[in-house]
């Protein structure tokens, strides 16, 4: 079972992996913020889109990866530009829209894939982050890969025991076994946390 | 639906994280003297509710719904607890996937989280049954549909005569298949392990 789907490259080298990653936020932090709060222009959203696709170049992420995450903006631009062609507005404005959109998400793509997620959270963590919040976000990290092995058996286990397709029926028992299963699990994790001495400033 | 980075003004921007904010403060000031054995039941059901946020149904016209379990953890943990976890979730989310944007986060959490957390218990606290848990779910979904239409309205970007229509009935649609789901996976633990419903409700 594959488990680096999310951060894929971040394992690579290069200049832009050893990047200290509080500069990295830092910058990613500025370059969103500008680009949402300040109604730049589509000249110089592309100029900054270029400069990004340079540096994700740097990073060796592949061009194909990148271009793929722009589906997921795909529903909203087909929503607005839908209502900009009914309302006859310039279309040039949806295009701005999905540059800005674009821009960010690429920022985002670089700092994530060229950083390691536990870097990421300790960097956080001196940013201040409540570390309550963090404490969540490491479990959640932690036991995504757990539970998505999880579900990939059970699924596996419910095809070799029937030919057609999953049915409403049993796919809410799945999800009701896999609840009870992450919840036993939890109670198990609790426990031994409590033996290891684990108090409530983690 | 998860609104991604550059779509929304400013102004929306700033008012609803300014609420998120506010309620991830308070939320984690009632958490703060919470009994320990709590930590990992949140983290594994916050990770619970990631993974079943990627499993995503095909719907008609291409695009793909999937579950929340807002009021799920609503009911089972209480609200605060749940919106935090839910707040952790939307941010996971936005790094890892790009499913909505990390400047609009404050937005999302309001529509998703809050909402589905805060009006989801206590249209449950009315009568703690699973017929009105399931019936929660449905409102806070169409809830929170209308809201982020609203907030595309006000940001010039959809005009309601269309963007309104379509959010109501694909979350019609997704409001009916999470009220069945979350009826099941309550039955399910009532029959199975009830000792989980009785947590306390923070």
């Amino acid at each position: 079972m594959k488990h680096n789907f999310i951060d894929k490259y971040s394992s690579l080298s290069s200049l832009v992996h050893k990047i200290d990653t509080k500069i990295k936020l830092i910058s990613f932090i500025t370059i969103a913020i500008f680009v949402s709060f300040f109604g730049l222009s589509s000249k110089i959203l592309v100029l900054l889109l270029l400069f990004l696709i340079f540096i994700s170049q740097l990073a060796k992420i592949p061009v194909l990866f990148l271009l793929s995450r722009i589906f997921v903006i795909l529903p909203f631009v087909c929503l607005i530009s839908f209502s900009y062609f009914i309302t006859k507005q310039n279309f040039l404005d949806v295009l701005n829209v999905v540059l800005k959109s674009y821009t960010i998400i690429l920022s985002l793509l670089i700092l994530i894939q060229t950083t390691k997620f536990n870097d990421l959270l300790t960097t956080l963590k001196s940013f201040k982050f409540p570390k309550f919040l963090l404490l969540i976000l490491s479990f959640i990290y932690r036991y995504f890969f757990v539970l998505t092995d999880e579900v990939e058996k059970m699924t596996f286990a419910v095809k070799l025991k029937q030919q057609k397709k999953l049915n409403l029926k049993t796919l809410t028992k799945l999800v009701g076994v896999l609840l009870l299963r992450s919840y036993n699990r939890a109670e198990k994790i609790n426990k031994a946390m409590i033996l290891r001495g684990a108090d409530r400033n983690l | 639906m998860h609104i991604p980075d550059g779509f929304l003004e400013p102004k929306i921007l700033v008012s609803t994280s300014i609420i998120s904010l506010a309620v991830i403060f308070l939320g984690l000031k009632k958490l703060k003297n919470i009994d320990i054995n709590r930590i990992p039941l949140m983290g594994v059901l916050a990770s619970f509710v990631f993974v079943v946020e990627t499993i995503a149904f095909p719907v008609i016209g291409g695009t793909s719904v999937h579950l929340e379990g807002v009021v799920l953890t609503a009911v089972l943990l209480g609200p605060f607890s749940s919106s935090l976890i839910i707040f952790c979730v939307l941010f996971l989310q936005a790094l890892l996937f790009q499913h909505g944007g990390i400047i609009s986060l404050g937005t999302n959490f309001f529509n998703i989280g809050i909402v589905g957390s805060f009006l989801g218990y206590y249209i449950w606290k009315i009568r703690q049954t699973k017929i009105f848990a399931s019936f929660a779910t449905f409102i806070t979904t169409i809830i929170s549909a209308v809201l982020c239409s609203f907030e595309l309205y006000f940001s010039k970007k959809l005009v309601l005569s269309v963007g309104l229509p379509t959010m109501l009935f694909s979350h019609l649609i997704v409001g009916i298949i999470e009220a069945v789901f979350v009826y099941s996976i309550l039955s399910f633990i009532e029959k199975i392990s009830p000792h989980i419903l009785k947590f306390e409700k923070i």
